[in-house]
């Protein structure tokens, strides 16, 4: 390329000399030698130089354009190579340290998440109550931007816990009872309550939570399984109400536990004896283990590695707030280190890693494809020739979903899913019919 | 019309008699003790096949010929081999031999297969279940593989312990695994993952099934008592107490000496053995009704018996009535499984 360079360089100055000889015009005129010149190229040689005749307009602009070409090739190259450093450079820094951060997006809003994670973080790491109640408020109020009220949403949940205590106090419960607590709370919940207003006597009806068919799996706003969106519109889903339940629970003071399937979440408690309970909030049912067994086909080892149907504690529900903070994370500004910081944190205090194993294998998953396309390497084998290094994050992941698959982890068979999609559907429909009935019954 | 083959060499494996010098009959089974022993503390090579081969050995007090128990596992590998070369076994996924070989074995083992010999063509019949004697009750060595291999009717301890040592033969991963008063096999391949295989009435009951219907508290599960994969040496563990049963059904409890250490050895490599923990809990309460009022083994072994039943309570298990059990059994291969599996078998009318 320096050739390049260095011819257009020569053709420049050739071409301004030129124009000033032929605009003078008042040099000796000098006779041409007649002797054939022993300088002379041949003939056959000549034809293969330009034309360089600097009295002919038409040829200075050949000549210009064709400058004006080599100059676009090199500024052309030099773009390809600057694209080359640049890509070098991005593929280094994938390999070194991941995604960079991607708060420059939002500095004002992100710095909501990075709050959250500090006052959650604490939490677990005992500078703080847990307060699994507050750890969904910072995560939901950190994804809608500071939107949120605190205290409206104490409010709310003072409220819901009077209205247990005073209904326990109307059918003289023992109130001291954990499984009188419980029971009323999923009664709240899940059932049609009367109240009668002390001062003027008049029947207060509360009405149950119902089951968010429309959005129940997020797809149309992410927000659809958000606690503050069921308090808000008194519908929910398998994640938003067990968790609705077990933040009136903490506010209560009921013994309660969050408990997985899969693609499920539901309520566990125990009584006196120290029996176990499903609460399944989603139809308003206690359910036996073998019904989630059978319907979500939970194999043996998924229990015996606590992936499923485990009682989880409050530091356990806690950390898995910080599961879904790196969720609402990814969706305002996608893949970076406080992603994987969140999970890694969370991970920490979890007795079960799936989720958080899960949600690196994602990551993982991006950042290898990310890099392999950057190095043009369509297979792992030729990864491995291009970049050992970028190979290592391919090993990395690989890694990932062995050690899901070691947990036991498979995915729920299509057609179970598929079933349960399909039954879900239909309850839809049926309510639908039923719609003004059920209204009418209501008021 | 085929004609049905007869295992011909079951004549024979009967046939050292006489020709060894009498020997107490208890020693037999402390010989096997002591070989066994020696594989699981590592000095000998684990072998299924040959703890089982001991175990009922020593019950037939050395009268067990093993060539011929060798040669009839071979001679079943040999058809299982021929049934995976047909081609009728159609699996979508890389993992074909492991996959074609869990299937070939079922089909060997619950299915009437025809065998091309020269030009004949003769059948293999499926193994039957032994109702009459499902339990040993009457007779223990119902429980054998070598009765299996004699009389082609076998339970639920003999017919997973032998689809095992063909898988053993063939050399894939296969595993037996526990459910109250039942043993049934689990093996896993990439297109179903992990799956049931019950050979007592061919199906695939589903892990939810089992739970449920089989008594099976969700602790349990968790704790692994039931429904866990065994290695290879807990499942030579567990032929420990199977000789300690047959000891037990031969000579009584005796002292109760060599159940407990039978147990003990067992849980030592199988910590939660369930049935090595009912064995020595039952041998250990037995021995309390026998002891001296007021004596103090009798206290002693109060204290043990109450830790011990605790610690059983603790692990889940709960104790299964018989009527329950027996409807459960029936109710097996009544219930519709796992589709996928079955999707695999090749229909009968194209084999």
């Amino acid at each position: 390329m320096k050739r390049f360079i260095y011819i257009l360089f020569t053709f420049c100055t050739m071409g301004l000399s030129a124009q000033n000889f032929g605009n003078n015009g008042t040099l000796p005129v000098i006779a041409p030698p007649q002797q054939p010149n022993p300088y002379q190229p041949l003939e056959s040689f000549s034809n293969h130089y330009p034309q360089t005749n600097p009295y002919n307009p038409n040829e200075l602009t050949a000549i210009q354009r064709n400058n004006e070409m080599i100059i676009r090739e090199v500024e052309e190259y030099q773009r390809s190579v600057n694209a080359e450093i640049q890509r070098q450079s991005e593929i280094k820094m994938l390999i070194d340290s991941g995604f960079p951060s991607q708060a420059y997006q939002d500095p004002k809003n992100s710095t909501y998440f990075y709050q959250a994670f500090d006052e959650i973080t604490s939490m677990l790491k005992g500078g703080k109550p847990l307060n699994l109640g507050r750890a969904v408020f910072l995560v939901e109020n950190a994804f809608y931007g500071n939107a949120l009220d605190y205290s409206e949403y104490q409010n709310f949940i003072k409220r819901k816990a009077a209205l247990c205590k005073q209904k326990i106090e109307d059918e003289k419960l023992d109130g001291n009872n954990n499984l009188v607590k419980n029971m009323m709370l999923f009664r709240l919940i899940a059932d049609t309550l009367k109240f009668k207003n002390k001062g003027t006597e008049k029947t207060l009806t509360h009405l149950p939570i119902k089951y968010d068919y429309d959005d129940y799996r997020s797809q149309q706003h992410y927000d659809s399984h958000f606690v503050t969106k069921l308090m808000k519109s008194g519908v929910g889903q398998c994640y938003s109400m067990p968790l609705y339940y077990l933040i009136l629970a903490e506010a209560i003071g009921a013994e309660a536990y969050w408990s997985f399937s899969p693609k499920h979440s539901f309520v566990k408690i125990q009584d006196e004896k120290g029996r176990w309970y499903n609460i399944e909030l989603t139809c308003g049912a206690i359910l036996s283990d073998a019904h989630y067994m059978n319907n979500s086909y939970i194999k043996a080892e998924a229990i015996r590695n606590k992936l499923y149907l485990e009682p989880m504690d409050k530091t356990n529900a806690v950390a898995n707030m910080l599961i879904s903070l790196a969720r609402c994370y990814y969706v305002r500004y996608g893949w970076d280190d406080f992603f994987l910081q969140c999970v890694n944190t969370a991970e920490q205090y979890l007795d079960n890693d799936l989720e958080a194993l899960k949600l690196k294998a994602d990551y993982q998953t991006y950042l290898t494809l990310t890099i392999a396309n950057l190095l043009k390497a369509p297979t792992p084998e030729i990864l491995q020739q291009k970049s050992p290094e970028a190979y290592s994050q391919y090993e990395k992941m690989i890694e990932l979903y062995r050690k899901i698959d070691d947990l036991g982890y498979e995915e729920l068979p299509d057609n179970i899913y598929a079933k349960w999609l399909d039954y879900i559907a239909k309850q839809k429909e049926k309510l639908e019919r039923n719609r003004t009935v059920l209204l009418n019954e209501i008021r | 019309m085929p004609n049905k083959i007869m295992i011909y060499c079951f004549a024979f494996l009967m046939c050292n008699a006489g020709s060894l010098q009498a020997q107490a009959p208890e020693s037999y089974y402390n010989d096997a003790f002591e070989r066994i022993d020696s594989m699981l503390s590592g000095k000998s090579a684990l072998d299924f096949k040959k703890a089982v081969f001991l175990t009922e050995n020593a019950y037939f007090e050395n009268q067990l010929d093993p060539e011929v128990f060798d040669n009839y596992i071979r001679f079943c590998t040999s058809i299982c081999r021929g049934i995976i070369a047909s081609g009728n076994i159609l699996y979508p996924e890389s993992d074909g031999e492991k996959a074609a070989a869990q299937c070939a074995v079922m089909v060997f083992m619950t299915d009437t297969i025809p065998i091309q010999i020269g030009k004949d063509v003769v059948i293999h019949a499926p193994f039957e279940y032994n109702f009459e004697d499902f339990a040993g009750q009457k007779e223990w060595s119902s429980m054998f593989v070598s009765t299996l291999m004699e009389t082609q009717k076998g339970n639920c301890h003999s017919l997973p312990f032998l689809y095992k040592m063909i898988m053993d033969e063939l050399g894939q991963d296969c595993y037996l695994s526990l459910s109250p008063n039942h043993i049934y096999i689990k093996v896993q391949n990439k297109r179903v993952g992990w799956y049931n295989i019950e050979l007592t009435c061919g199906d695939f009951p589903t892990d939810a099934w089992l739970m449920s219907s089989g008594y099976i508290h969700i602790d349990a599960l968790r704790n692994g008592i039931y429904m866990d994969t065994l290695s290879q040496k807990q499942s030579a563990a567990l032929c420990l107490v199977d000789l300690a049963q047959a000891y037990q059904a031969k000579f009584g409890m005796q002292d109760g000496r060599f159940i407990l250490q039978c147990c003990e050895t067992a849980l030592a490599h199988f910590p939660n053995y369930i049935n090595a923990l009912l064995l020595k809990a039952e041998t250990e309460t037995a021995l309390y009704k026998q002891s001296p009022p007021d004596s103090e083994t009798k206290k002693k072994l109060l204290l043990q018996m109450n830790e011990l039943y605790t610690h059983i309570h603790q692990l889940g298990y709960r104790k299964m009535p018989e009527k329950m059990y027996l409807n459960w059994l029936n109710s097996m291969g009544t219930q519709t499984t796992d589709y996928r599996m079955k999707s695999l078998l090749v229909p009968q009318d194209d084999l």
